[in-house]
């Protein structure tokens, strides 16, 4: 921790931080994806990012639909209309939400305005708060309930109103779990982009 | 106890994970604090002869509902799910005593059924607890019973007793109906890609190399002896 | 703020969902996830390729051995003393006369949190939670040394002739010249969380460190910056084992949510192999006799796994405690093991066998 203390900053543009957001997005994703047994371990392979060995999608049709999204993700953190990032998994058979997986966000408007002086941040600090993110998600198997049926995602976003809603994005309730239990995890911020990570699930007895 | 002076550290159940053994019903975050220090005290020892005063003097109505109490909390404090074995004769316990419950009560009641199942996964072949179950006719009008039953047959490679413990409960119409249906019909398709594997490996036997390791390393062996 | 956030009305906002439908998971779903919530996992082996006694030779009491993954409680010295740490005090155990000796015992609130024997077999290293190191002259049963400089607690010790390494919760890496005065001779930064795995190879070159931040590190003796940065680990890394027979081959196992066994060259840091063992690794041994390791597990076995190398075929498994093995350390003469569970017993093993040369026992 000391050393990056002492690493040379960097002028943060909102360039570089829509797409530090949206690469961090397309690994935890994926990483949620392969840590929760949602998808079968052959759809994934062993990747370095971030200084750490990560879990990324390799199968073609979980690839194309990740980088829709990640695509409109991008366009909208450009525009500083999102807000919020929400990955649901819901039990194929039941349709009921077992776990909401939510990333908050802040953007810093004056940048995207182009009314406000670049912020400066290490690379190497960005890097280190995204990779606690990622190692929190793989140890979420601490607490989080074993999903035993399965289950499907779907992504959210939470964006400004006066934003147009894509053709690809249709209106939806914000689908929470009732009775849930939350863990709040860690955040990283680009000082333009500001992302907070919270996990939600259903803790009953009853799960078993 | 001392505790890392970095700044931002992480919060306290990163630091201990490996103290905490995965549940399938999952662990709250109030539960989510490193109890080991905790367990060198005698607070625990206390609450446990307290939680067995309680079922020693209970006159309620509901008796299990205290012993799922006493299990959470043992999950929760004993979380490396390790020390000096608590949990398996605490599940061994509640499910015996309650057996005799006025009337065989418990006989159909899914929250007792739980406590079975959480007594079997904690076995490493627990097939004479489904028998029991079965015989003292426990739990089997509950889907879980079927698919923990069929779930533990399909790991020990009973593929066709799985099959039919998957039948046997439809047949029953044990609920819910509808997951019992969805898991027998994943375990179908599994049995089918296991089949397609099966005669893939048939095909390809001839190939040099065979891909069991233990054949690989009976060669080295007796390489090695010889 | 952030409650309300979550579960208030963001009047601002509009909820969007992405219309296409994520790809379905594989017909036949089977979370690959659930062997880590269960005991009943799969068939065990039914071949073993050697006779290993599947019995323990002799079990142990050890009341109060604290079940935590990352401490280091357990060593076996050239001295034929077993010293154990059950949770204040350390006992040392002569595995020659069978005698049990009380060796010390920590103050107030503090605990061991590990300990190691230095080659001589005359001195032990003992780790605190108050993050002093202090080394005990085991014949006079005195103290002989203080080594302060940790943050947190101590969890992990390795000698390497008059070095005396020591991981801590502060996740730094001291190394301590034991005979002078100033004797923090180097600080080895790098992990970012406790380090609770760390190992000297025997010819002391390289010193591998595990830590909770899933990172295994290789130094060079000289060096404060790691030679080699291994990421490959999805869990804490406690168990590291040099291999005895071919230097620069170090074993390490990985936690919960990693459950391998991967076998690295640290020349190159090349990745050499990985197994999934499906449960917690705790602790590892290479067999000096035979070309086996030994690796003891955790939730949800509890079991010893005896493996061929390289084949990584299972030879044995050795199941009788009843939590998970937390610690293993082997004689010097390297035929026996010793774990230590949470089940609150040492177990001893004789798993290894012979010396090559021996005359093999009568069955």
């Amino acid at each position: 921790m000391l050393a990056t203390a002492q690493a040379t900053k960097n002028e943060i543009t909102l360039k570089g931080s829509v797409a530090t957001v949206t690469a961090f997005f397309r690994h935890a994703l994926s990483s949620i994806l392969y840590q929760r047994g949602i998808y079968a371990p052959e759809s994934f392979e062993p990747v370095k990012a971030y200084g750490l060995t990560v879990m990324a999608v390799k199968e073609d049709k979980l690839i194309s639909y990740l980088q829709a999204v990640l695509q409109q993700f991008s366009e909208w953190l450009e525009g500083g209309a999102l807000q919020k990032v929400v990955l649901v998994v819901t039990g194929v058979a039941s349709k009921e939400v077992l776990e909401r997986w939510t990333f908050d966000i802040q953007t810093d408007k004056g940048v995207v305005a182009g009314s406000a002086s670049l912020p400066e941040k290490a690379e190497s600090q960005i890097t280190q708060e995204i990779q606690a993110i990622i190692r929190q998600i793989t140890a979420s198997v601490t607490f989080l309930p074993l999903l035993q049926d399965a289950c499907t995602i779907d992504l959210l976003a939470y964006t400004d109103k006066e934003n147009a809603v894509p053709l690809d994005w249709e209106e939806s309730d914000p689908r929470y779990i009732t009775g849930a239990a939350d863990v709040k995890l860690r955040a990283f911020s680009t000082k333009v982009h500001n992302v907070e990570a919270l996990v939600s699930y259903k803790a009953d007895d009853d799960l078993l | 106890m001392a505790e890392n002076a970095a700044p931002g550290v992480q919060q306290d159940w990163e630091a201990s994970k490996e103290n905490f053994q995965p549940l399938k019903a999952g662990r709250k975050a109030t539960a989510l604090r490193d109890s080991t220090a905790e367990l060198r005290t005698k607070a625990v020892e206390e609450r446990r002869r307290a939680f067995w005063q309680e079922l020693d003097t209970y006159n309620g109505s509901d008796p299990l509902e205290v012993w799922l109490r006493f299990i959470r909390w043992t999950q929760d404090t004993f979380s490396a799910g390790g020390h000096k074995a608590e949990l398996l004769p605490l599940l061994e316990r509640c499910t015996r005593e309650l057996q005799a419950a006025e009337g065989g009560r418990y006989r159909t009641d899914i929250r007792y059924l739980r406590v079975w199942v959480q007594y079997a996964d904690c076995l490493p072949d627990p097939g004479d607890v489904f028998s029991f179950l079965k015989h003292h006719d426990i739990g089997q009008d509950h889907a879980l019973f079927y698919v923990a039953l069929a779930t533990y047959l399909e790991a020990q490679g009973g593929y066709a007793s799985a099959d039919s413990a998957y039948q046997q409960g439809i047949n029953r119409l044990a609920a819910p109906l509808d997951r019992l249906r969805a898991k027998f019909e994943e375990f179908q398709q599994r049995m089918a890609r296991r089949i397609q594997r099966k005669a893939q490996e048939q095909a390809g036997l001839d190939a040099a190399e065979p891909d069991h390791p233990e054949r690989k390393s009976l060669g080295l062996l007796r390489g090695g002896k010889g | 703020k952030q409650l309300a956030a979550n579960l208030g009305q963001d009047d601002s906002a509009r909820i969007l969902a992405f219309k296409q439908k994520a790809p379905t998971p594989s017909e036949g779903f089977e979370n690959h996830m659930a062997s880590l919530y269960s005991a009943n996992a799969g068939p065990r082996p039914k071949k073993a390729f050697r006779a290993v006694p599947q019995q323990p030779d002799r079990i142990l009491d050890a009341p109060d051995l604290v079940d935590d993954y990352y401490l280091n409680l357990l060593d076996w010295g050239s001295n034929n003393a077993v010293a154990v740490a059950l949770n204040q005090a350390v006992y040392l155990w002569n595995a020659s006369s069978g005698d049990i000796q009380e060796l010390l015992s920590a103050q107030g609130e503090d605990y061991i949190t590990s300990l190691s024997w230095a080659a001589d077999g005359k001195h032990l290293a003992v780790g605190y939670s108050n993050a002093l190191t202090q080394i005990w002259d085991a014949e006079r049963c005195k103290p002989v040394r203080n080594l302060d400089g940790h943050a947190a607690r101590v969890s992990s010790l390795s000698w390497n002739n008059h070095t005396l390494s020591t991981g801590g919760r502060d996740s730094i890496i001291l190394n301590h010249d034991v005979r002078v005065r100033e004797h923090v001779t180097a600080t080895l930064r790098g992990h970012e969380q406790e380090v609770c795995g760390l190992k000297w190879s025997p010819n002391g070159t390289q010193l591998a460190s595990g830590g909770n931040d899933n990172l295994l590190m290789v130094w060079d003796a000289a060096a404060d910056r790691p030679t080699h940065r291994i990421t490959a680990h999805q869990a804490a890394v406690k168990a590291l084992a040099w291999c005895p027979f071919q230097s620069n081959l170090l074993a390490t196992g990985g936690g919960t949510a990693d459950r391998t066994i991967k076998f690295h060259n640290t020349h190159t840091g090349a990745l050499l192999n990985s197994i999934d063992t499906g449960s917690q690794v705790c602790s590892l041994q290479w067999n000096r006799h035979e070309r086996e390791i030994l690796s003891s597990h955790g939730f949800s076995q509890n079991q010893l796994c005896l493996w061929k190398y390289p084949s990584m075929a299972k030879v044995a498994e050795l199941t009788g405690h009843t939590s998970r093995v937390l610690h293993l350390a082997q004689s010097p003469d390297g035929t026996t093991v010793v774990s230590a569970a949470a089940d609150e017993t040492l177990r001893f093993w004789r798993c290894f066998g012979e010396p090559a040369g021996a005359a093999p026992k009568g069955a």
